[in-house]
């Protein structure tokens, strides 16, 4: 076993398009093996970044390696990648297996054997019998696939997927990220995709990369990130968390003169004051129309109730300013309903409020 | 069955839909009939008998004009446009994609031709070739004035082929190891094929029948235009028509084949899918 084999590093990775910084010095090893999501909103500079890594993009400042041989200025086909684009790229005027088979025409290797080969692909990926279909002909689920076989033909250590699920319905979509997975699995190498979703993130990764504005917010398992996000960004792009912001005190966080929130964990003040930010997540409030044991003395109000099946979610606030989204589970819900304008009691476990570093600096 | 009604514009906007395909079609018709003149039959309607004696007429010599040898002439020079014009609208339109210093600049000369007057550039190039005491010729003066017209429209539908070109492609072929020329030659230049022939036989078109900016440039001898023209003056029977009749197959003959090429193309890949 080499503990190297398909391991990524990017050492101070900067991007500029001209005066604009697309990527603000990064760096992030990926292990050998592992599947890595660049997950963030569009603009983030991840597409850049895996565009850099597959060599399809010059880099500004830093190094980038692989196994740990430094391929920043190497083209993409001295690499040891293989991309995946957004929309799969396959050449339309070629039919799966001859697309499949493209880099190793490009090779050299003779009709009969490519052709072998390529099949072998398309049959790794379910779509032999679909050899001869031009891509025009094919389902948005069975070009991706192609276009799979097409990336893992020359055995590359390294995979690079572009929003490889965007152009699928949502059906498809959660059967195709079983079928990446089970083929990353399969092959052990590594996978580096790159998506807006963090459900396709959490369902896929060994490891997420949150990025924002270039830089990187935070780098963890998928658990993680989401018990623990590290900054208001990161609380927020993945959804499911209240984000609350108030003074730290010796009390804990004030939000208003009548409020302070315990604390267990202090976290550090944001920018010199004394303001800070922790998150809480939805499903750790208890939230009740009465009074309970280590509810908030305070009740909020309840401003809408919504069902969604397995939670209820109600958002509530209160004058104070404090507002707060909670995922109620359903049973909860049907033994004591709320309606909006009641008053809602709410509690948490002091250790649920998570603290939140300030934002990452941006050159 | 309950039709919806008419909007009240229908009645009157076929009429004018009609009269357009009147005016289209009406004049090639028209000489397409009266090419079957009988004869002893003239210029107008109607017909003395019906009869391919002017066609038989083209092939013989004529007191004035010389068809075959300005056909040929026509066919030469719109083939050599042809092949310049698609070669040339290709690296230029490759060139375009990645900027280059004036590339604006370059551009905007280049529409300038299609601006100017077909006419004047015709005389500014027939005084230039005076002036440099050079023989005015169809293959020389009237070559360069054809590429004048042909070569910015070949450029524009280059550009708009290129626009829609999705660089993935060529991103992907180097990706899989391909070399840029590999990128080009395997995957684009299959893509843009179809519009290339398009490319190529706009150029055809626009020359063959191209009259103003051979006037004054081709010398001696006539390209057909030139030579039907100087007919209409000269010669006064159905003979111009048999002409018309000819030529005009011939195009539709071209764009035919054309079509059956690329229907050819999609049935084999169809084929391919299927099977």
């Amino acid at each position: 076993m080499q503990i190297n084999k398909g391991s990524v590093e990017l050492v101070g990775v900067v991007k500029r398009y001209g005066d604009k910084l697309a990527v603000s010095e990064i760096n992030l090893a990926i292990a050998g093996g592992s599947y890595c999501c660049l997950l963030g909103p569009s603009g983030c500079g991840k597409s850049t970044t895996l565009r850099m890594i597959a060599g399809h993009e010059a880099v500004s400042e830093g190094d980038i390696l692989l196994n740990n041989r430094n391929v920043t200025d190497l083209p993409p086909r001295r690499r040891g990648t293989a991309m995946m684009f957004q929309n799969y790229a396959l050449f339309p005027h070629l039919s799966s297996l001859d697309n499949v088979a493209f880099s190793l025409k490009i090779a050299g290797i003779s009709k009969a054997d490519r052709h072998a080969r390529a099949l072998e692909m398309l049959q790794l990926v379910n779509m032999e019998t679909y050899a001869d279909a031009f891509p025009d002909n094919l389902s948005g689920g069975q070009q991706q696939r192609v276009a799979l076989a097409r990336a893992l033909i020359n055995q590359p250590e390294v995979i690079l997927l572009d929003e490889p699920l965007s152009a699928l319905d949502p059906f498809l979509r959660v059967r195709m990220r079983t079928e990446l997975k089970r083929i990353q699995q399969q092959l052990g190498i590594t996978f580096i995709h790159v998506t807006h979703s963090q459900e396709e993130a959490f369902a896929l990764a060994d490891s997420v990369v949150v990025m924002n504005n270039g830089c990187i917010e935070q780098i963890d398992n998928p658990q993680g990130i989401f018990r623990t996000p590290r900054t208001a960004f990161v609380a927020g792009f993945i959804g499911g968390h209240n984000i609350i912001e108030g003074r730290l005190t010796g009390a804990g966080l004030q939000i208003s003169q009548a409020r302070t929130l315990a604390l267990q964990t202090v976290p550090a003040p944001h920018s010199g004051g004394d303001q800070t930010q922790v998150s809480l997540r939805c499903d750790h409030i208890r939230v009740s129309p009465r009074p309970f044991d280590n509810a908030q003395a305070l009740p909020l109000q309840v401003e809408s109730v919504e069902y969604q099946g397995s939670y209820v979610h109600v958002r509530t606030r209160s004058d104070d300013g404090l507002q707060l989204s909670i995922h109620q589970p359903d049973a909860d819900y049907l033994q004591a309903p709320l309606y909006p304008g009641d008053p809602a009691y709410v509690g948490w476990h002091p250790e649920d409020l998570n603290p939140l570093q300030p934002p990452a600096a941006h050159a | 069955m309950a039709s919806s009604p008419r909007k009240p514009g229908f009645v009157p906007l076929t009429l004018l839909f009609a009269l357009f395909l009147i005016f289209l079609y009406g004049p090639t018709l028209t000489i397409g009939i009266l090419s079957f003149q009988g004869p002893n039959g003239g210029l107008t309607f109607p017909l003395n008998g019906v009869s391919l004696h002017w066609f038989r007429q083209l092939f013989e010599q004529q007191q004035v004009g010389d068809f075959g040898g300005s056909l040929l002439r026509s066919l030469l020079l719109g083939m050599s446009v042809m092949l310049c014009t698609t070669v040339f609208s290709l690296l230029a339109g490759l060139a375009y994609r990645r900027n280059f210093r004036g590339a604006n600049c370059l551009f905007y000369l280049t529409l300038v031709s299609l601006i100017l007057p077909s006419i004047l550039i015709s005389l500014g190039i027939g005084i230039m070739f005076d002036r440099l005491n050079l023989a005015p010729g169809w293959y020389s003066s009237a070559f360069g004035a054809h590429l004048t017209w042909t070569l910015p429209f070949g450029l524009l539908i280059m550009f708009a082929v290129f626009n829609r070109f999705n660089k993935a492609y060529e991103a992907a072929a180097i990706d899989m190891g391909a070399t840029p020329w590999q990128a080009f030659r395997l995957v684009v230049l299959p893509l843009i094929l179809p519009s290339l022939i398009g490319v190529g036989l706009f150029g055809f078109t626009l020359s063959y029948d191209e009259f103003a900016r051979t006037l004054m440039t081709a010398g001696t001898f006539n390209t057909l235009p030139l030579e039907i023209y100087g007919m209409t003056t000269n010669v006064t029977t159905p003979v111009l028509y048999a002409l018309g009749t000819l030529t005009t197959l011939f195009s539709f003959t071209l764009v035919l084949l054309a079509l059956l090429g690329m229907h050819l193309v999609q049935r084999r890949r169809g084929a391919a899918t299927t099977g």
